[in-house]
């Protein structure tokens, strides 16, 4: 988490929108805006949902999290760099992408193994700890090493950049790829929880740890389970992103897995349909406050969770929790 | 046992009168450069900082993330008075002192208001609620003062007098670790543990836990906003981005490291992770990335900390003596 | 004046209906004992006594002070003290600064004097030590007064949590299961304790639990609660022999149950 104001905002401010106000409906402009609102709500929605899975299932804050993102990024750039030129082939490129996710996601386990694991029954907060000290580690770790490095890098442009006219409204060919990618990944992720056999184990796992270890749950399988999920979804979050934004540095992913984090808390952390709500609700929220000026997005984020936990603490769909006496 | 405490009272003055000397003495002879002086300033400002934090997080158990941004409001208000609105320039050196102070008090209040006024509304939710605002507060201070040119916007403030030297940080540490110590070992100090131990069994007793709670979080928003006007006067500058969430993130992990509920932890780790980067210097570019590995292995093999929960015999204070001891012993 | 009155409190979680009108009214230095199955509604009652719950009907009046949407802690001040049936003492505290945490509420000074140790502290902490000794003594863990409270026996902890509810000067003491994992010579002690200090401090206790020797012998006045109503009440004699509360603990149903399955 080496967040700082210089990889502020979310996204740099000249890749914003640029919206001529001459030509353009105040209609228009709102849909225009709401385009872009989706599409870095993408971006977030499907980071926080690694923050909600987790917090849900072992009850820490893995501030560790909004780095993979930008871990799945740097894999994916130096994937590509293997080749002679960027690869064109479709099925090359969501071969590219599910082999980052699954080497970004047994990342995220691994984390969870050798850092968490041993403190799971320890001071809930020492995890937390671990967690900063493994953010640290992941920023500053390549750094270090010499293919690597401190400096930025230019992602390749993996998708092929076209504008389409949706009536009034430009759209561009990577928004509806990234809109797309991260709804078919969220409706895929509910009904694997919801429907499928290791799904159900997740959210016994969730309820209470003692008895579905009795039922014959494993659940250290499952917790590693879900870290790899949702560090998969991280790497695509963060392919999806660099498309967008090409410029990735090792520090990218620390604001914006601040900015996931809050989306999670307002959808209600813990739950999984509320962190994608949070997210949406978060991109768009950000694109029009920047439309009205830029230093107001970055405390927009802030504003809406702070209002958000003082007159609905448990989230937007989160439920209330009690304790019992 | 009250002597008692008053002896370790003039050991500690004695210990902090020589370590003053014998650095300053040092400084003279050139051994210890202005660059290690300067750390040492910083270390305690560190200090200042972890065992506030740690009335809040380790003895109370909530759990504030925020704690750079009191430190922001501390540093700016004083940094504001001593250089625009009673410049240096404009006292003779007598008043320079004075000055200084009252602009400590003054950060230090502004920033207790400001503790207020978060821990208002959400000291009242439970758990991790109280992290999350804090944390949101620590970034929504950054971006106002971010918005206010008076003070330099982004940029900050630059030619802030330089009032903070050893002597005086020194002292003012002292002072808030003792009166930390002090707090501790008081009924209002056992309140706050009662409450961290078990909120309800403490409400139950007659504990007004949220009376107790907005006292500590204050008491501890007080310290950081002092600690801050240190820190700029040390730097002779100030800008937002020193207060991000990284800097809180430093103080979390001093807390932790050092061990929650031991003020003798946060003492040692406060200065040993502040020279510990400089330490690991030679390491170049792998230099974070062993820190980040050291810091993970301590947290694995002692998940308390150094020091969880265990003081030395300073940081402990008796205030009674019961018969039945003298008669045993 | 009873010190407490209890008109018709009821408690509901959504559409269960915990506690059903509930009322009592304990006098002067009387024991009353609340018994029933598990689930019965007994513990929410003490909840709703103690300010942890607001009733959703019905008032309590504490020392002639109606108690509606009070706190937990302004129930303490009005002079109500309990423990809990999972012990809920201050775990990494000393023994004694478990007693002195409980004497916060009376404590004569401030943040300011405790920050600058004045000699009104010291002549405060001084009382307070003492007055948390004398207690300890009762219970006889005056021994053990250095002792973290979380590496106390069982019975010991028990024992503590009971002193530490005792000084704070309560007029009603509640006591919520408390011989639970006590063996029998420890039960005859604490039924000894409860007596002493009945007599000594002169206040009420009204007390949970499933030992009906204990309970018997020990009670002025028992109530009998079953799914959260009221189904017998009055002295020990009289309520062993109601078949209403025959019912409830053998289980009425019990037979008709098993053989529709």
């Amino acid at each position: 988490m080496q967040g700082t104001m210089e990889c502020l905002p979310a996204c740099p401010v000249f890749l914003y929108p640029k919206i001529g106000k001459e030509d353009c409906f105040i209609m228009n402009m709102i849909l225009q805006i709401l385009v872009y609102g989706l599409q870095l709500g993408s971006t977030y929605a499907l980071l926080a949902l690694g923050y909600s899975m987790v917090y849900g299932i072992v009850g820490m804050i893995n501030f560790a999290h909004g780095d993979l993102l930008m871990v799945g990024a740097y894999t994916a750039f130096f994937i590509f760099a293997a080749f002679d030129t960027t690869p064109t082939n479709l099925v090359i490129i969501v071969g590219v992408i599910i082999l980052t996710m699954v080497i970004v996601g047994a990342i995220g386990a691994f984390i969870e193994k050798v850092a968490y694991k041993p403190l799971r029954n320890k001071a809930r907060l020492s995890a937390l700890i671990t967690a900063i000290g493994v953010s640290m580690f992941i920023e500053n770790f390549p750094r270090a090493l010499p293919f690597i490095g401190p400096n930025a890098r230019s992602f390749p442009s993996i998708i092929p950049t076209k504008v389409i006219q949706l009536g009034s409204i430009n759209v561009t060919t990577i928004q509806l790829v990234t809109i797309g990618t991260a709804v078919v990944l969220m409706i895929v992720l509910d009904l694997f929880v919801n429907h499928t056999i290791y799904g159900k184990q997740m959210r016994a796992v969730q309820q209470n740890k003692d008895a579905s270890s009795l039922m014959g749950i494993s659940v250290n399988r499952i917790i590693s389970l879900t870290f790899f999920l949702g560090a998969a979804l991280a790497a695509v979050s963060g392919i999806l992103y660099a498309s967008t934004y090409p410029t990735i540095t090792l520090t990218m992913g620390s604001t914006l897995g601040m900015k996931a984090f809050i989306c999670a808390v307002l959808g209600g952390i813990g739950d999984i349909r509320g962190a994608m709500l949070g997210g949406f609700v978060l991109g768009i929220a950000e694109m029009y406050a920047n439309y009205i000026n830029a230093d107001f997005s970055y405390g927009i984020s802030f504003i809406i969770l702070i209002l958000v936990l003082i007159l609905r603490p448990q989230g937007l769909v989160g439920k209330e929790t009690v304790e019992k006496v | 046992m009250k002597i008692k405490t008053a002896k370790r009272n003039i050991i500690a003055l004695i210990i902090t009168a020589a370590v003053y000397l014998i650095v300053s003495l040092l400084n003279r002879a050139g051994i210890v450069t202005s660059y290690y002086l300067q750390l040492i300033v910083t270390s305690c400002i560190n200090v200042c900082m972890t065992v506030s934090l740690n009335l809040v997080n380790g003895f109370t158990g909530q759990f504030s993330v925020g704690h750079a941004g009191f430190m922001a409001i501390g540093s700016y208000v004083a940094g504001y008075i001593t250089t625009e609105l009673i410049p240096q320039s404009a006292l003779s050196g007598a008043f320079q002192i004075p000055i200084f102070i009252l602009a400590l008090i003054a950060g230090g209040v502004v920033a207790g208001i400001a503790g207020a006024l978060i821990g208002l509304p959400t000291l009242r939710l439970r758990g991790d609620y109280l992290a999350i605002v804090t944390l949101a507060f620590g970034e929504i201070i950054r971006a106002i003062i971010r918005l206010i040119p008076a003070v330099g916007g982004a940029r900050g403030m630059s030619g802030i007098p330089r009032y903070s030297s050893l002597l005086i940080v020194l002292i003012i540490t002292v002072i808030i670790v003792v009166l930390c110590r002090n707090m501790v070992n008081s009924a209002p100090g056992r309140a706050c543990v009662s409450i961290r131990e078990n909120e309800i069994a403490a409400s139950c007793l007659g504990v007004n836990t949220f009376k107790y709670k907005m006292m500590v979080f204050i008491v501890a928003a007080v310290m950081a906003g002092v600690a801050g006007g240190l820190y700029s006067h040390a730097l002779s500058y100030t800008q937002p981005d020193l207060y991000s969430f990284t800097k809180s993130c430093d103080y979390l992990v001093f807390l932790y490291a050092g061990g929650t509920a031991s003020l003798t932890g946060s003492v040692i780790s406060a200065f040993v992770l502040t020279f510990l980067p400089e330490v690991l210097r030679f390491l170049s570019d792998w230099r974070m990335a062993i820190y980040a590995l050291l810091l993970i292995i301590i947290m694995l093999r002692l998940p308390n900390g150094l020091f969880g929960g265990k003081e030395i015999p300073f940081m402990r204070c008796r205030n009674y003596r019961l018969k039945e001891d003298s008669a045993k012993q | 004046m009873a010190i407490l009155e209890i008109d018709k409190i009821t408690m509901r979680f959504g559409g269960l209906v915990a506690v059903k009108d509930f009322s009592l009214s304990l006098g002067d230095e009387e024991i009353v004992a609340i018994i029933g199955p598990n689930g019965a509604g007994k513990t929410t009652v003490f909840n709703m006594i103690t300010g942890i719950y607001q009733p959703t009907e019905g008032t309590i009046t504490l020392g002639g002070v109606n108690m509606k949407g009070k706190k937990p802690n302004q129930f303490a001040l009005q002079g109500i003290s309990r423990t809990f049936q999972n012990i809920r003492l201050f775990g990494n505290v000393s023994v004694i600064d478990n007693l002195m945490i409980a004497q916060t509420a009376n404590t004569k000074y401030g943040l300011f004097s405790g920050f600058f140790r004045t000699p009104r502290f010291m002549k405060e902490e001084q009382r307070m030590a003492e007055k948390a000794y004398e207690t300890l003594k009762i219970f006889h863990l005056e021994d053990k007064k250095d002792t973290l409270a979380k590496n106390l026996p069982y019975g010991d902890q028990r024992r503590l949590e009971i002193a530490r509810a005792l000084i704070t000067d309560p007029k009603v003491l509640l006591l919520d299961e408390p011989c639970a994992g006590m063996v029998q010579s420890e039960m005859d002690d604490l039924q000894e304790m409860i007596r002493f200090v009945r007599d000594t401090f002169h206040i009420s206790i009204i007390l949970i639990e499933h030992h009906m020797n204990f309970v018997m012998s020990i009670a002025d006045r028992i109530k009998v609660l079953d799914f959260g109503e009221t189904i017998a009440e009055g002295v020990a004699a009289k309520v062993q022999s109601d078949p209403k509360v025959i019912e409830a603990y053998l289980g009425g149903d019990y037979n008709a149950d098993t053989q529709g399955n």
